[in-house]
Parts: structure tokens; C-alpha cells; sequence
């Protein structure tokens, strides 16, 4: 069953690399959604069925932060997992993510790889019950090989 | 600039552009002759932080450097390559490099980076930049990085 | 059946009792690729990032370079009906020696090429052993897709 997935980050590439990196992954995707701050991200949250949350901390408006603590103080948003993907990797950084309730944390910059990882990690402990197919990881058409 | 400061940019630039961009940075030690400087369209990118420490990077990327990266982050041709991509992807550098930068000047995370400010050069030339402090400069298979930086 | 991969070179089996091998990767990348459900595999063994310096060259090795070696490495198991989506993907090689021509940085290049490559290409890396100063072996077995590698200093381990 596929899963739906949002990205929020104020870098129109970097949102095209995250994107092209789950596509590669092998994780079925339905409805992959885009927001370049925290603000857009909810929004979308309160209009699509959301299986996960991939968020910058650094971003105009509402920050990666300020979007964690909303989701996670939400009735309806707490139970979808949220994934860091930033540069700002300090203890204390990481330790307020934690206390949030953060699922997953990737630093920039980053090899696909650990994309594809980290949503493996979240994805089974979240919907375990809908990760029991393997995957075949994705190819596209227009590759040279 | 600190002896120290060059290594720790030159580290964490090197890692940004090997792991995103599949590109090298060469360290320079001298600006090239000022006849050879040449000039011409430029993206320039602009990042600051404060709180704890403060600082300012500037980065000049020729056009065709700012062109190739951007293939590169996104894995497409050349063909496919919007100009507005172009200027994103010279901010989410800056982002990257100054971001990993600080993680290393401020493992303590105090301080706070702003959001880049990216505008495209149409005739610039890089020999205004000779007599700046804190100017690094990295030679690329697309031409030389500039990078104007201060911390404190 | 033992089935060395030398230097600038490429082999393919579809046989379950072959092992593919190569030796002294110095510098140079390893490319592993084998489908569980064909049982196909593949071995790259290049030296080169880039073959637009040397097209001649190209022409008579296309394996000595990445650019010209990983897509004939991939295309070549499919002709034994491996499919792209299913090849589980190894890269080994790449240490930072001083290889022939004085030049330190090779193996960061060649490891940083085959990155580029596989990134425009959708192909994701499901193991990895490079760079370091160590010479590697690596060896596949068609028939079960094990990959033995030696490190010079690490020893020997399956990836």
C-alpha cells in the first residue's frame, strides 16, 4: 500500500533531490506533497492524508521546529513521523528534536542511501504491518542504462 | 584568516561539493594574474549567523560553475536545467557549506543561520574581490569559487 | 568455475558454480552487480573517471573507464535476464594512493564519477568499501550473490 509522503524545505533542488531519492528507494509512493516552510506544510497537513513528514529546520516563516512541536501537540497530526533532513546538527539541536519526538535525523549533506534508510527505519516502526512486501527498488525510463 | 578557519572551510566545502555535487574544490593560494581574471556573468550567494558567534560568506560561482553543479544535484542534463534552479541550488550551497561550517566553529549550536540570498551577476568582475579579507578561492574544473567569509 | 577479472576488464556469469575475482584495487573501483531472482552477475573492475580524454583508448577499453564500463557492465547482465530494479548493487576500491602518474587524488575521483553516474541513473549503492590507503580483493558467487572482500590491514570479510 502506498504511502503518501511530504516534504517540506525552502530549496526548490533540494526538494527535487529528496524527491528523486524516494522515488529511488523502492517505497511505494502515492501522493508526495511539497512546502517551502513549516506554514505550507501545515496546510497541506490539514487537507491530505499524510504517512510522512521529511523537514529542513532552517526555513522562512516556521521553522522545522515550530512544525514538529504543532504536529506533535495535534490530535490528528501526532501520529505521523517526522524526519529531519539539515545541516544543524549541535546536541543541543538534536536533543530538543528528540524531546519533540523526532523519528529520524539526517545531516547535510547526505548520499541518497541514507535518504532511503532512514525511511526504511521510520516506515517499519510506523506502519509495520504495511511493510511486509519487498520492494523493488524504482527505475525510471529515460536512463542511459 | 586563521590558519585553522581555512582548514575547517576548506574541509567541509570539500565535503558539500564531493557528496552533493560530485565536484572538487583545489585550494588556491594565489588569486590568478589580474590579466586572466577575466569576468562575466556570476551568481552570487550571501549567507549570515548570529547569536554566540557572527558571521557573514559570501560565495561568486561563474555561471557555467553554478550551471554544472546544478546538473550535477539534481542528476539531469545540462538540457533540463531551469535558471531558477541555477540560483536555488548556489543557496542551498551556501546553506550546506556554511551550515556544516558552523557545526564545527559552533558545536555548541548557539548561533543562527539566516535563510541565503542568491541574485545573478551579469558583468562581474571577481578582481574587486582581491582586496578583501577572509577571501578564499577554489579551483574547479568550471572555473574559480570565490568565497568572502568572516566569523567571529 | 574461477573466473578472474583483471585490470580494465568486465566479466558476467549466469552459471551458479562460477566466482568472479579481482585483484590489487588500488585506486581502481570494484563494481559488483547481482540479480537474486536471474542469478546473473557482474564484475567492473576500472582504473579512470573519464573516457572523454583518451576516446581511442575508449574504443579498444572501454573498461578502463568508468563512464564507458558502468553502463556496458549493467547492459551486458541484462542480456542474461537481469533486471535494473532488482540487481543488488556493491562498489569497493577507490583508496587514496599514489598511483602511476604521481596522482594522489585518483581514487577520490573515481569513486566520485561512479556516484554521479549512478545518481543519474537511479541506482542505489546497497554496500560500500572505499577509499583508506589499503589494497582490496573482491570476489562474487553467482550461484548465491556472496561478496568476499580482502583489505590489506582489515583482513577478510564477506559485504
Amino acid at each position: 500500500m502506498a504511502f503518501n509522503i511530504l516534504v517540506a524545505d525552502d530549496s526548490e533542488t533540494m526538494r527535487a533531490v529528496i524527491k528523486k531519492t524516494v522515488g529511488m528507494s523502492g517505497v511505494p509512493v502515492g501522493e508526495f506533497h511539497e512546502a517551502a516552510n513549516g506554514k505550507e506544510a501545515l496546510a497541506i497537513l490539514e487537507q491530505n492524508w499524510i504517512d510522512v513528514i521529511i523537514s529542513d529546520i532552517n526555513m522562512p516563516e516556521m521553522g522545522g521546529m515550530e512544525l514538529l512541536k504543532k504536529v506533535s501537540e495535534d490530535e490528528d497530526l501526532k501520529r505521523i513521523p517526522l524526519i529531519f533532513v539539515t545541516t544543524e546538527s549541535s546536541e543541543a539541536r538534536r536533543e530538543e528534536a528528540q524531546r519533540l519526538g523526532v523519528a529520524g535525523y539526517v545531516k547535510k549533506p547526505f548520499q541518497p542511501e541514507a535518504i532511503k534508510a532512514i525511511l526504511y527505519e521510520v516506515l517499519e516502526k510506523a506502519y509495520e504491518h504495511r511493510m511486509t512486501e519487498t520492494f523493488d527498488e524504482g527505475g525510471g525510463d529515460d536512463m542511459d542504462f | 584568516m586563521d590558519e585553522l578557519l581555512r582548514k575547517s572551510i576548506f574541509e567541509t566545502f570539500s565535503e558539500v561539493f564531493e557528496t552533493m555535487f560530485f565536484t572538487f574544490l583545489e585550494p588556491l593560494t594565489e588569486p590568478p594574474a589580474k590579466e586572466e581574471l577575466g569576468g562575466g556573468r556570476y551568481v552570487e550567494a550571501t549567507i549570515t549567523y548570529s547569536g554566540g558567534h557572527t558571521g557573514c560568506f559570501r560565495f561568486y560561482f561563474p555561471k557555467e560553475l553554478a550551471r554544472n553543479i546544478t546538473m550535477n544535484f539534481l542528476g539531469v542534463d545540462a538540457a533540463d536545467v531551469q535558471e531558477s534552479q541555477i540560483e536555488d541550488t548556489a543557496a542551498e550551497t551556501a546553506n550546506m557549506a556554511i551550515g556544516s561550517l558552523l557545526g564545527k566553529l559552533d558545536p555548541g549550536g548557539n548561533a543562527a543561520l539566516a535563510i541565503p540570498e542568491t541574485r545573478e551577476l551579469a558583468d562581474f568582475s571577481p578582481e574587486k574581490l582581491l582586496a578583501e579579507p577572509g577571501l578564499s578561492l577554489f579551483n574547479t574544473e568550471f572555473g574559480i569559487l570565490w568565497v568572502v567569509g568572516s566569523h567571529v | 568455475m574461477k573466473i578472474v577479472v583483471g585490470i580494465s576488464d568486465m566479466k558476467v556469469s549466469n552459471k551458479p558454480e562460477d566466482m568472479l575475482i579481482t585483484y590489487s584495487l588500488g585506486s581502481c573501483i570494484g563494481v559488483v552487480i547481482w540479480d537474486p531472482v536471474a542469478k546473473v552477475g557482474g564484475l567492473l573492475h576500472y582504473m579512470l573517471p573519464d573516457s572523454s580524454l583518451d576516446k581511442d583508448k575508449a574504443a579498444n577499453k572501454p573498461f578502463m573507464f568508468a563512464d564507458t564500463g558502468i553502463p556496458r557492465l549493467f547492459k551486458e547482465t541484462y542480456k542474461y535476464g537481469a533486471m535494473k530494479n532488482r540487481l543488488i548493487v556493491k562498489v569497493v576500491g577507490g583508496s587514496q594512493i599514489m598511483d602511476n602518474a604521481g596522482v594522489f587524488n585518483i581514487g577520490k575521483r573515481n569513486h566520485a564519477v561512479l556516484r554521479k553516474i549512478f545518481w543519474k541513473n537511479q541506482i542505489m549503492v546497497a554496500k560500500e568499501d572505499v577509499g583508506g590507503s589499503g589494497n582490496r580483493t573482491v570476489s562474487l558467487e553467482i550461484g548465491t550473490g556472496i561478496t568476499h572482500l580482502k583489505v590489506s590491514g582489515r583482513g577478510e570479510f564477506e559485504l
